[in-house]
């Protein structure tokens, strides 16, 4: 997929501290993609210099290929955000909000009830900001986002504060969006649970610098095997005579680790010596023994086959 | 045109219409009450010296609406500018295809809206003031002098709007006012010299030499130029960043 939006090389500091260090991305056209750290890595600050809330020391963005040196009107006309769980104007209502923005951008004002109805605030659309939960403010920030129908939502954590039924809702809405519609979705979050049932891509950061960039499944394939067979001892022999780590799970069931060649080979062996095999499965990484593994380290270019 | 009459409603809504509007009533009061204590507590000296006529008693009512107005500025700016700081919007308004110069014009045009309505409401408390202490009224002598007010006093809030473009924090860019206050009270200690080239001092000056025509025509182009460099400053200036 062509990238819409790619980061080459930013950096930058506050005073003393380096909050983003070297950090290149590319964010596939038409992809929902998850941008992952842990609190202070740095993501809200690489999404501010993203769409030029504030400038990079160093380094370029690209939109479309085309270099970006200030964010002028055209570009958002594109890019929809939703940044920094981001405040109103509370003496305005929900409606009289968006509309604000609606006028003084020229926008036709039937795009705010569109935009209520979709984040389902329409029925609060009269009621003062003020006044608005947690929830219902990240329902409208959501909807700031969304006016004009724009082909990039950026999206800084947009489903905190939100209770269990709203983050459901908000995530088939994002999934929906981007499946059915083309969207692109820049979506920042430290709810690993909710990036890994929605996200295509995957970006990692932790103290401003990259650990993993790239599709959601590699990351979660791992080269371990789960086999539960009904000649359990036979199978252990098989493997460690093999030169094999094992590890004895419940239910007879035997983890060990081998690359897709071995596997192939025990496979053929267990066949062979009529071994009754109730399952054999690669065993699939969560994203949170993903993020936890790779951010444990101190220094994470040392990782090897990582970035 | 319609659209910016939409965008200054529309800021005045954001902030507030009650909350502005009794702003203005308040300072336009508090102008009155000083005023009115001060003369009537120096009423034999007023009378005494011969002093009791429209020009003196004008320039009275306008020492004190220079220094309600320091006060009132500094929240005005408040409202219109760091409020959008404080309350975090400039992230909703800079990421949206807005032209900045028409918005810096609107909050440029509400600061004037404001302005103008506490100059109204001053000239009626004058002229109550006047009715009051029965001077006789020259009613267009009287209005030339409210329009020379308003022309010079406008160094005031224009001299605000400095200390919130220097200063991110909107609290302390109003607490900042104190440093005007101080400059009226000081300016006895001021050469006359050097006075008559402060600007913000031109409201006070123009008092001097207020028959002198010529006199008061500089001092009132003057103060308007001043507030057009910052006008013009503030426009040039990305003073509403994120950072």
């Amino acid at each position: 997929m062509e990238s819409i939006i790619t980061l080459s090389n930013v950096s930058k500091s506050f005073e003393l501290q380096q909050v983003v260090k070297d950090l290149s991305l590319n964010i596939p056209e038409g992809s929902l993609y998850g941008f992952l750290g842990p609190n202070g890595a740095g993501k809200t600050t690489t999404m501010r210099v993203l769409i030029g809330l504030i400038a990079a020391d160093k380094g370029e963005i690209f939109f479309k290929g085309k270099n970006i040196k200030d964010w002028n009107k055209s570009l958002f006309n594109h890019v929809g955000c939703f940044i920094d769980s981001p405040s109103y104007y509370p003496n305005l209502t929900a409606y009289e909000n968006l509309a604000y923005i609606q006028k003084i951008t020229n926008k036709p004002l039937s795009e705010v009830n569109r935009v209520l109805k979709i984040t389902g605030i329409y029925n609060a659309k009269d009621k003062k900001v003020k006044n608005f939960s947690m929830g219902m403010k990240q329902r409208l920030g959501l909807a700031f986002a969304m006016l004009n129908d724009p082909d990039i939502l950026i999206l800084d954590e947009p489903t905190n504060g939100l209770d269990p039924e709203g983050i459901h809702e908000i995530r088939n809405f994002l999934i929906k969006l981007c499946k059915d519609e083309g969207k692109t979705i820049f979506v920042s979050s430290h709810n690993l649970a909710e990036i890994e049932m929605m996200a295509d891509y995957i970006a990692l950061i932790n103290q401003g610098e990259l650990i993993y960039d790239g599709k959601l499944e590699d990351v979660l394939i791992s080269e371990e095997y789960i086999v539960k067979a009904k000649q359990t001892e036979e199978v252990i022999q098989m493997l460690t005579s093999r030169g094999l780590e094992i590890t004895r799970l419940k239910e007879e069931k035997i983890s060990f680790k081998a690359d897709q060649n071995r596997m192939a080979v025990i496979n053929k062996q267990m066949v062979e010596k009529n071994i009754d095999v109730y399952e054999l499965t690669p065993r699939k990484r969560t994203l949170e023994e993903m993020f936890l593994d790779l951010t444990k380290k101190d220094n994470p270019r040392e990782r090897s086959g990582i970035v | 045109m319609s659209n910016y009459v939409y965008l200054v409603k529309g800021e005045f809504q954001k902030i507030g219409s009650f909350k502005l509007m009794l702003l203005i009533i308040i300072s336009a009061l508090a102008t009155f009450g000083l005023s009115l204590a001060f003369i009537l507590y120096k009423k034999e000296y007023i009378i005494s010296e011969g002093l009791m006529s429209m020009q003196p008693i004008i320039s009275i009512t306008a020492y004190f609406a220079t220094f309600v107005l320091v006060i009132f500025s500094s929240i005005t700016w408040y409202y219109i500018i760091s409020f959008e700081n404080k309350n975090g919007t400039w992230s909703i308004l800079l990421t949206k295809p807005i032209s900045k110069n028409k918005l810096l014009l609107t909050k440029h045009a509400l600061n004037l809206v404001l302005y103008i309505g506490f100059n109204i409401l001053y000239t009626l408390a004058a002229f109550v003031i006047l009715k009051i202490m029965n001077v006789e009224l020259d009613v267009s002598e009287f209005l030339k002098l409210q329009i020379i007010f308003s022309l010079v006093a406008i160094t005031i809030p224009y001299s605000q709007l400095l200390f919130h473009l220097m200063v991110k924090n909107g609290l302390l860019a109003v607490s900042l006012s104190i440093l005007i206050l101080f400059l009226f009270l000081m300016k006895d200690n001021i050469p006359d010299i050097i006075a008559v080239f402060i600007p913000l001092l031109s409201v006070d000056n123009v008092w001097v030499d207020i028959t002198n025509v010529g006199v008061t025509t500089l001092y009132c182009i003057g103060s308007v130029l001043y507030g057009l460099v910052i006008f013009l400053i503030s426009i040039k200036n990305n003073y509403y960043t994120y950072e």
